[in-house]
């Protein structure tokens, strides 16, 4: 056997191992961190209807065909957050000084919902409805994966923030046909406890039309300010790191940041 | 680093990566998995997915077909002239242009290399714990996520490794690196036929689905 061929063996065999190694060691660490957080029962903070699904609002038409829109324009924007009347909340010292806090940057208004299909488990029909609360806004699809694996930190951020503050919008955009029926969605929330609005964002026009780049990540949560300000965002799955991030934000700007 | 290279080692499983691996692997089998061919590829691959994170290689869909045209006409100038001699029953058909030219360490290697960024382009990551993390921050930070970065990508690019130096341990056949060469680069034929139908992403979605 020539040298290179005995030092291509040692390689595979470094290569096999390796591999048999990451294989081998694969979910040890699946578990996050924050599962002792999780309460067994999920009760949501603001239930809404289980089934129906909301028809969008003139609102939503509104922004699906004005470019200008006040959402889409950052001056006219500014002026529409001066006149929205936010929740009154002291900072809480806490909550701002907690070194997970990442920089929060004002990234101006979020976008608008481009078409979108509807609402389910929600009575609001517009982020504009939301205002005053910090919002997270999650592109999702029930059959990505890493996105299932964002869920229970989701549901345990609900439980510990939900309320007059803080709101989840989940925005499914589906990746495969099958994941465009409302039903099935509605089955697959049921069995990840997503108790928070749902909106349809089926043919992906909010999907693009937030990630720029001409790329669109599942999952990525947007934070929102009180003022609708973009002020976070995050690709992927959390892990433990990224879910302490996340949390330290949402608590930090419901604080005041 | 090490972390990010182990959530790519472990994302091999997943079928997301494959719309990189396919071209590659086949520019690898078909230069003979040279050493050099090896390390080109794993340079671009490297490469292609920190320009990918920092959003300084994107392409819009007509750039997307144009360079899956380009992939494919490089694919199919290695498969089409050996096929008369396939159908002759020739003991090598290895001894065309496309495959001399391959088979020279450096210019394979910068080829291949190049087919690397330029698939890694087409790339639609499942996207895990520490390239979430790469993928947020390298657009502002581009420099402090290239260890990351580069761990990740080293993960992904285990599975070529281990073809390039499988192929160099059993030392196969002229005939059999041959017909593996050529099976390789129809791969990579369809593989850029998909990316040129605009169905690659359906495939590759495809492809995960079944893969859980």
């Amino acid at each position: 056997m020539n040298a290179q061929r005995l030092a291509a063996l040692g390689g595979l065999g470094l290569v096999v191992a390796l591999v048999v190694g990451l294989i081998a060691t694969n979910g040890d660490d699946d578990t996050p961190a924050t599962e002792a957080t999780i309460a067994d029962s999920a009760s949501p903070a603001e239930p809404g209807s289980d089934s129906a699904v909301s028809e969008p609002t003139d609102t939503d038409s509104t922004e699906t065909n004005s470019i200008d829109s006040d959402s889409a324009d950052p001056d006219s924007a500014g002026a529409e957050s001066t006149d929205t009347d936010p929740v009154a909340t002291e900072p809480t010292d806490a909550a701002l000084s907690d070194p997970n806090v990442p920089d929060l940057p004002d990234r101006g208004t979020h976008l608008p919902l481009l078409e979108i299909d509807g609402w389910l488990q929600s009575d609001v029909e517009s982020l504009e409805e939301l205002r005053g609360k910090v919002v997270a806004v999650q592109f999702w699809t029930f059959g990505c994966v890493n996105c299932r694996n964002t869920m229970q930190q989701n549901v345990a951020l609900y439980e510990k923030y939900g309320g007059d503050d803080f709101e989840i919008v989940g925005i499914h955009a589906p990746e495969f046909d099958f994941e465009r029926d409302p039903d099935r969605i509605l089955e697959s929330a049921a069995e990840q406890n997503i108790t928070w609005p749902i909106v349809l964002d089926t043919e992906k026009r909010t999907f693009h039309s937030w990630q720029e780049g001409r790329r669109g990540f599942w999952p990525r949560v947007y934070l929102l300010d009180r003022d609708g300000n973009v002020r976070y965002d995050r690709i992927g799955e959390y892990g433990d790191s990224g879910f302490e991030e996340l949390d330290a934000a949402v608590g930090a700007l419901i604080a005041g940041a | 680093m090490i972390d990010a290279f182990v959530e790519g080692g472990r994302s091999i499983v997943q079928a997301c990566h494959l719309v990189i691996l396919v071209p590659v692997a086949a520019m690898v089998l078909a230069a003979r998995a040279r050493w050099q061919v090896m390390v080109g590829a794993v340079v671009g691959i490297v490469v292609g997915g920190w320009l990918f994170a920092t959003r300084w290689l994107v392409l819009d869909q007509a750039q997307i077909r144009w360079s899956g045209l380009l992939v494919g006409a490089l694919a199919v100038a290695v498969v089409v002239p050996a096929l008369p001699r396939w159908f002759e029953g020739a003991s090598s058909l290895g001894d065309t242009a496309a495959i001399r030219t391959l088979g020279q360490p450096w210019v394979g290697a910068s080829l291949t290399a190049l087919v690397a960024i330029v698939v890694t382009a087409w790339w639609r990551p499942c996207v895990g714990e520490h390239l979430g993390t790469i993928l947020s921050r390298a657009p502002d930070e581009p420099f402090a996520q290239l260890p990351a970065m580069v761990g990740f990508m080293l993960g992904i690019s285990v599975p070529l490794v281990a073809i390039g130096l499988l192929v160099r341990v059993l030392e196969p056949g002229r005939r059999s690196l041959d017909l593996t060469s050529y099976a390789a680069a129809g791969l990579g034929v369809l593989s850029a036929v998909a990316v040129v139908a605009g169905r690659q992403a359906d495939i590759v979605a495809r492809l995960f689905e079944w893969s859980q």
